[in-house]
């Protein structure tokens, strides 16, 4: 379209210039206006005898010879001539005029200009009346040359021409169009704050602020903008930078969502990847601000800020348009410029932080490594420290069992060196009734990664031994490898010592204790018969009672005598098959005898055969049977019930009386563990008869357990594997 | 009672076991003999009883080691031993050294009795 138009322009343009060049030939009488394109023919054309100049012949020679000069100018020029500075231009002033052209030839100057006459006027009037010229140098001008009103610059001074009576006539104005270059002077500058401002920023949130406050420095074409960023995962953009508009305002949401309701359809702009118009801002918003004009943009722009990378930061610029310049190629060249700055600057601050990031994160590491170091060498200071002056011996050894390290203690005891001890030294300091055994099951740890424990004598620096336990767990590293082995020995001679004291003392005491009661209770029995036969049945009586009291004495030391073998591993089961509702019914008789309140009654299913210890089984139902006539002293009723599963026979043992608190259920299996009653009466007992039953259950494979409410009664539950 | 009355050895080092245990014996009807000395079991002085209650922790010659020799001779091998013990326990040891049976301490007299009468 521009291009048919400049070839119709020159296609008159070389019409006119022959039509010049044949009247310069002919030397008419209106010599004055030959040539001068399409102005000069349109001056020729014109009927001057019927505006206020009059015919163009008669016109004074000054209006003339300026006209002349005019024509002949590359330059634009107009001449305003007259009380009404009738309106004569050139060729080169047809841009400036615009679309007032060609109307506004032979029109008063001030109907012509009447949207800036409020600017040019008063020149004009002080150059007819004051017959001097005026200078004004990129003046700006809101020419409403299209249709609307338009940003302009000019250059141009004023300057009078005299009339041949004398006097000031007219002027005549020669122009430069400087709106281009004044545009493109103030873009570039911003385009130059804008990337020196940003560079110092250090953060993608510093980078947008200054980026958005340098935009204040060019409120012509940017009158307000705000800056958002992306938060992909929250599906928003949130405010990063505003220039010209405050925070407050409704148009400055401080989040965006990226949908279709959002104040900013920041969600298409995304979509499309392309700038986005918004026009009738003045239906959206009241009180936009008017940046460097006097009234607030109509139209604004959204344009997106690419991301750079994969990981950066992707971004919307809104920015208001100026109202008096058309968005065109140029305008959107530029504020591509501006957004491409925009997106570099939060690009090199991104990689800033990354690299702050990066290095900060390597500054940790580095101070980390250090301070383990120091740590390392501290604590292998202080675990020397330690590991000497510790009462056990210690040791280190590498990942296939090669001993480097002993502490002090070590050569202390055994009299030895490093020399003589490292590696697999140590055997020399066994005893040789046990080393075979000690090596044997310690390579085995060494190869498997299985911790090591074991307990034999070692040879004192006098020749005599003494026994450690001794211990060695792997030390593994982050990928679980075995790096080294730490060991100790602890001198447990003494310990052995008080344990076969305390053994032998309590199996001596039992037998001790079991010797009299023996005998005692054969008495009582023997007087017992000979009171019956002899007809004294309440003496007999008497005699059983004080049997059944012998008993209890008999259980109590049984249960310290079982205790003592169970702390000490040297419970032994005797294994037998035998039927167990044979068991539970001589139980249950005996049981029965020691009571007269309760009656114990059974519920048991059919009879299983058990491999188990009948003794120490038929001591479990004594027990709980007996714990249950015990805590339920109001009752009269206590309940044997057997139960069969797949795989167990579950005997259940349940009373009717005081019950055991929530809280102290857990700790029921305890040893020494007694349940008082609420009524502070102190049931006797050592608090071993359940400690043993369970012992004895789950090392016949089975389990026990409690059920109880308190005032209600208590269940003991337990399974033996069939 | 019967004119040829069965003849128990007691052999505890506890007199008042063997006191009460003869008294009982000779009430249900035995001859009974004891003695605290396990060296006594060596040639059975007074002739060989029928059965022999022997406590497995002597003084001197211990319970086992009676036991194994008497059941290893031909003169005392159906010689019934009845072992008593205060460690039920050493069951299995009077079983490995050949015991007949074994009664834990304290027991009652009809148990005693019940097992004497297995082997009388």
């Amino acid at each position: 379209m521009a291009q048919k138009e400049s070839r119709l322009l020159n296609a008159r343009k070389t019409a006119s210039s022959q039509k010049g060049k044949q009247q310069t030939n002919h030397a008419s009488p209106a010599d004055f206006l030959a040539g001068g394109g399409e102005m000069g023919e349109r001056i020729r054309a014109t009927d001057w005898s019927k505006t206020s100049l009059g015919a163009a012949e008669r016109w004074p020679q000054s209006l003339k010879t300026i006209v002349r000069i005019m024509l002949t100018s590359r330059q634009p020029i107009w001449i305003g001539w007259g009380p009404d500075l009738i309106k004569l231009y050139n060729d080169p002033y047809k841009a400036i005029a615009g679309g007032k052209h060609p109307e506004a030839l032979g029109q008063p100057a001030s109907v012509v200009w009447r949207e800036i006459w409020d600017d040019i006027g008063p020149r004009l009037q002080t150059v007819i009346q004051q017959n001097e010229g005026t200078y004004d140098e990129s003046l700006l001008l809101l020419m409403e040359r299209y249709g609307y009103q338009e940003e302009t610059y000019y250059t141009f001074s004023y300057s009078p021409v005299p009339g041949d009576q004398g006097g000031v006539e007219g002027i005549i104005c020669a122009n430069t169009d400087d709106t281009r270059r004044i545009i493109g002077e103030r873009q570039v500058k911003l385009l130059r704050t804008l990337a020196a401002e940003t560079a110092d920023a250090r953060t993608i949130e510093a980078a947008c602020r200054l980026s958005a406050a340098s935009l204040e420095q060019n409120s012509y074409d940017i009158p307000f903008a705000m800056l958002y960023l992306l938060d992909h995962e929250k599906q928003t953009a949130y405010l990063a930078g505003t220039s010209g508009i405050q925070k407050g305002h409704p148009a400055v949401p401080e989040v965006v969502a990226l949908d279709a309701y959002a104040v900013w359809p920041f969600h298409e702009v995304i979509r499309t990847g392309k700038a986005r118009i918004i026009s009738y801002l003045g239906d959206l918003f009241d009180d936009l601000p008017v940046g460097a004009w006097k009234n607030p943009p109509h139209q604004a722009v959204i344009l997106p800020i690419a991301p750079s990378g994969h990981t950066g930061k992707a971004g919307m610029l809104l920015a208001g348009l100026n109202p008096f310049r058309l968005y065109d190629e140029e305008y959107q060249g530029f504020l591509n410029l501006v957004v491409g700055q925009i997106a570099a600057s939060i690009a090199n601050a991104q990689a800033y932080e990354e690299e702050r990031e990066r290095a900060e994160a390597l500054a940790e590491i580095d101070r980390a490594k250090k301070a383990e170091l120091r740590n390392v060498e501290e604590s292998e200071a202080r675990f020397r420290t330690l590991a000497d002056n510790i009462s056990q011996f210690a040791w280190m050894a590498d990942a296939n069992g090669w001993i480097f390290w002993y502490n002090q203690r070590w050569y202390d005891y055994t009299g030895t060196n490093l020399q003589d001890m490292q590696g697999w030294g140590w055997q020399k300091v066994h005893h040789p009734d046990h080393v075979g055994r000690v090596v044997e099951r310690i390579r085995h740890c060494f190869e498997t990664g299985e911790g090591w424990e074991d307990t034999f004598p070692l040879r004192g620096r006098d020749g005599t031994y003494r026994w450690f336990l001794s211990r060695a767990i792997p030390i593994r590293d982050e990928q679980g490898k075995i790096i080294r082995w730490f060991g100790t020995n602890t001198d447990v001679t003494g310990q052995k010592q008080l344990e076969q004291q305390k053994d032998d003392f309590i199996g001596i005491a039992s037998h001790e204790l079991k010797t009299p009661v023996t005998s005692l209770k054969a008495y009582a029995q023997l007087l017992e018969r000979r009171f019956r036969q002899g007809g004294d049945a309440r003496s007999a009586e008497l005699l059983q009672k004080m049997d059944i009291q012998l008993d209890k004495l008999t259980s109590l030391i049984g249960d310290l005598l079982d205790v003592t073998k169970i702390e000490s591993g040297q419970l032994l089961f005797q294994h037998s098959s035998f039927d167990f509702n044979v068991l539970i019914n001589e139980t249950v008789e005996e049981t029965q005898r020691t009571t007269t309140r309760h009656t114990i009654v059974r519920k048991l299913a059919p009879s299983v055969t058990l491999s188990a210890d009948r003794d120490r089984i038929g001591q479990v139902l004594t027990n709980l049977l007996t714990n249950a006539i015990k805590y339920s002293p109001q009752a009269e009723t206590v309940v044997v019930k057997t139960v069969r599963t797949d795989d167990a026979i579950i005997t259940s043992v349940q009373d009717f009386g005081i019950g055991i608190p929530g809280e102290k259920q857990p700790r029921i299996f305890e040893r020494f563990f007694r349940v008082g009653g609420e009524t502070r009466i102190t049931y006797p007992g050592l608090g071993l008869g359940l400690y043993i039953s369970a012992e004895f259950v789950k090392r016949h494979g089975g389990s026990i357990w409690v059920e109880s409410e308190q005032g209600k009664g208590t269940t003991f539950s337990f399974s033996l594997p069939l | 009672m019967q004119q040829n009355k069965k003849k128990i050895l007691i052999a505890d080092d506890d007199p008042a076991i063997l006191d009460v245990l003869t008294l009982f014996l000779q009430d249900v009807g035995y001859e009974v003999e004891s003695t605290t000395d396990g060296e006594a079991l060596r040639d059975f002085p007074h002739g060989y009883p029928d059965l022999l209650l022997l406590d497995i922790w002597m003084s001197g010659w211990n319970g086992r080691d009676i036991c194994l020799s008497l059941k290893s001779q031909d003169a005392t091998r159906h010689l019934p031993i009845l072992i008593l013990s205060a460690n039920r326990e050493t069951q299995h040891i009077a079983c490995a050294a050949g015991a007949d049976d074994f009664l834990a301490k304290p027991f009652d007299l009809d148990d005693l009795l019940k097992k004497i009468e297995l082997y009388l």
